[in-house]
């Protein structure tokens, strides 16, 4: 029983992180029309956070030995487990203050990362705007695997347990960023279906248009980076918390660029619906793979750690082949259709009627 | 006459691609309130000229000066926002959108900076107001039926029309029309014209032309300019215009 809660969990939590990556991947992809080829960029930004300022919060806070102290990337792991998490257990505010701070600085960090990424895509388009964006999208993975004091290098760095206090430790963690994430997904359902929504439609469907009738093109595009880069700063951060550690091999391009990019062009770009349900079934489907491809060892004629990448692979081909526009057909949210904005024209309409 | 007298003044704009010079020191002046017509034929840089004027290409000599301000070089957005707004040859409406937002796209809401996006006191009120003005401009060309109806579903005639509304909706003082009646049957095409001159008295808007189907567009004109492989060839009123020999020669050969 508590095998299956901890797989159903597990399930969740990989939907929950994803799906704040790829509603935000779909507001620049979707929405804008900026295909992101460098999505990892900010998700690394947050997850680099992770490993950089819990611990040194938590020295604020709790007294370490000095001689562990100065080396705080090396000893990341015997101060984290012996001083901070006992810390965190004994005093829960620690943990949330912890938490909250690091999220924060993380969405910053991640809306800089838009911010730098900004500049290639308010000035190319198309092909050339996602190659450099994938190349941009390297960057980071290679400061942190060649720079040692940042997350510790290859090795990468142990981070402090914000819910070292819960006796169940991974269902609050889960239901924490569960939670978090259904927010997220809400706030962006709510900005594609205000005037900025608009505006990124409008610049979507055709740019000289939109600027002949008055939109800054590259300021719109730009906000949209932004905004969408810090979200992904947040999944990166959440997922680092909840591994507890942080290694730049776990934040490459393929979990955290061609993965997203896979479940949204499955959902279908352009519907927030869309990649709801893109990424339910990716996520569910790619879990069973892995949890239960070693029953079909000898059955299959290669080794079945393949598997996971064959599959990733053909369904991709399936849904460009049979259905290019994903699973749902865009259907963009449409600020004429919001309860308020629907209510006032039904009104107005009425009231024109009579006069 | 007095430069304030007129709303477009171009002096010496040239625009080259590469060897071609498709707009060649060009200089000519739209009176305001005025339909001035551009005419010439296929090929003759008239669609380039609006495109250097309005920002969307930028001229490699010579100065565009709109309504007394020096907007050479200016882009596309910041020329709009003056009050000089271009339609296109080929309607270019927002395909996803509906006829409404269509034109509340031409209209700006404080409620595109993301972050005011967050808080809809912001912009929500904007927004209705936004959306009575624009359900009045629907109902001046005639597409308030259509107003929830995707764009991308009309009729080129209706497209059209569309174009128009969003050039109203965005405050225009001035709209370069291209090829406002190109691909309208011509039963329509007299409907269209009669609508859209019957507008630019209404509001005060100065209306810049582009066409070459003269035979249709000419009653409805000023002014008429003729354009040549770039060059500015001929100018005065209509009737004046049709009887010059270097005119007839590059329609009739």
């Amino acid at each position: 029983m508590m095998a299956l809660l901890l797989f159903l969990l597990d399930v969740l939590l990989f939907f929950a992180i994803y799906l704040i990556v790829n509603a935000s991947l779909n507001m620049q992809l979707g929405y804008a029309g900026i295909p992101n080829f460098g999505l990892v960029l900010a998700v690394t930004g947050g997850a680099y956070v992770v490993g950089v300022l819990p611990i040194r919060l938590g020295m604020l806070f709790v007294p370490v030995d000095p001689e562990l102290a100065s080396d705080v990337v090396k000893n990341s792991a015997m101060i984290s487990l012996a001083y901070i998490n006992p810390a965190i257990a004994r005093e829960p505010w620690l943990g949330v203050l912890i938490f909250i701070t690091t999220l924060a600085a993380a969405a910053a960090v991640g809306a800089l990362l838009g911010f730098i990424s900004a500049y290639p895509a308010i000035r190319l388009r198309a092909d050339y705007l996602a190659i450099t964006l994938l190349a941009l999208g390297e960057i980071l993975f290679i400061v942190g695997v060649g720079y040692d004091p940042l997350v510790g290098g290859p090795l990468g760095v142990v981070v402090p347990d914000p819910w070292a206090w819960a006796s169940s430790r991974e269902v609050v963690a889960s239901l924490t960023i569960i939670g978090i994430a259904i927010a997220l997904f809400l706030l962006v359902l709510y900005m594609t279906r205000t005037p900025f929504g608009r505006a990124l439609k409008i610049i979507r469907d055709n740019e000289i248009a939109a600027s002949a009738l008055g939109i800054d093109v590259s300021k719109e595009r730009m906000e949209v980076m932004v905004v969408s880069s810090a979200l992904c700063g947040i999944a990166g951060a959440l997922y680092a918390f909840y591994t507890c550690n942080v290694c730049p091999y776990s934040y490459g391009r393929f979990e955290w660029t061609f993965l997203p990019w896979l479940m949204v062009v499955l959902g279908g770009a352009g519907n927030n619906m869309g990649v709801l349900v893109g990424t339910a079934v990716f996520v569910v489907l790619r879990k069973f793979i892995i949890y239960f491809k070693h029953y079909l060892e000898g059955i299959v004629p290669f080794d079945v750690v393949w598997l996971d990448h064959i599959f990733l692979g053909m369904i991709l081909l399936l849904i460009l082949l049979f259905k290019p526009k994903g699973l749902l057909m865009e259907r963009p949210a449409i600020t004429t259709e919001r309860k308020d904005v629907g209510a006032f024209i039904r009104e107005l309409l009425r009231r024109r009627e009579r006069t | 006459m007095n430069s304030a007298d007129y709303m477009l003044i171009t002096e010496g704009l040239v625009k080259r691609f590469g060897g071609l010079v498709a707009v060649n020191h060009v200089s000519l002046k739209v009176r305001r309130g005025s339909l001035t017509l551009l005419i010439g034929p296929n090929g003759s840089g008239k669609t380039t000229f609006i495109n250097t004027c309005t920002g969307v290409l930028k001229p490699d000599a010579g100065r565009v000066i709109f309504d007394g301000k020096d907007i050479t070089g200016w882009p596309p957005h910041k020329v709009c926002k003056l009050g000089f707004v271009r339609t296109f040859q080929i309607p270019l409406p927002f395909h996803t959108l509906n006829v409404l937002e269509n034109v509340l796209a031409a209209m700006r809401s404080p409620g595109e900076f993301s972050l005011k996006a967050l808080f809809k006191r912001t912009w929500l009120k904007k927004e209705e107001e936004a959306i009575e003005r624009a359900f009045d401009i629907l109902d001046m060309v005639g597409l308030t039926d259509y107003w929830d109806r995707p764009a991308g579903e009309l009729s080129s005639a209706h497209l059209k029309l569309l174009e128009v509304a969003r050039a109203l909706a965005a405050n225009a003082k001035m709209i370069a029309m291209d090829e406002p009646i190109g691909g309208v049957d011509p039963a329509f095409a007299d409907e269209l014209l009669t609508k859209i001159r019957k507008l630019k008295d209404k509001h005060g808007i100065t209306l810049l032309v582009v066409e070459h189907r003269i035979d249709i567009v000419l009653p409805y004109a000023d002014h008429v300019y003729v354009m040549d492989r770039g060059h500015l060839i001929a100018s005065g009123r209509p009737e004046e215009v049709v009887n010059d020999p270097k005119v007839v020669e590059i329609y009739i050969g």
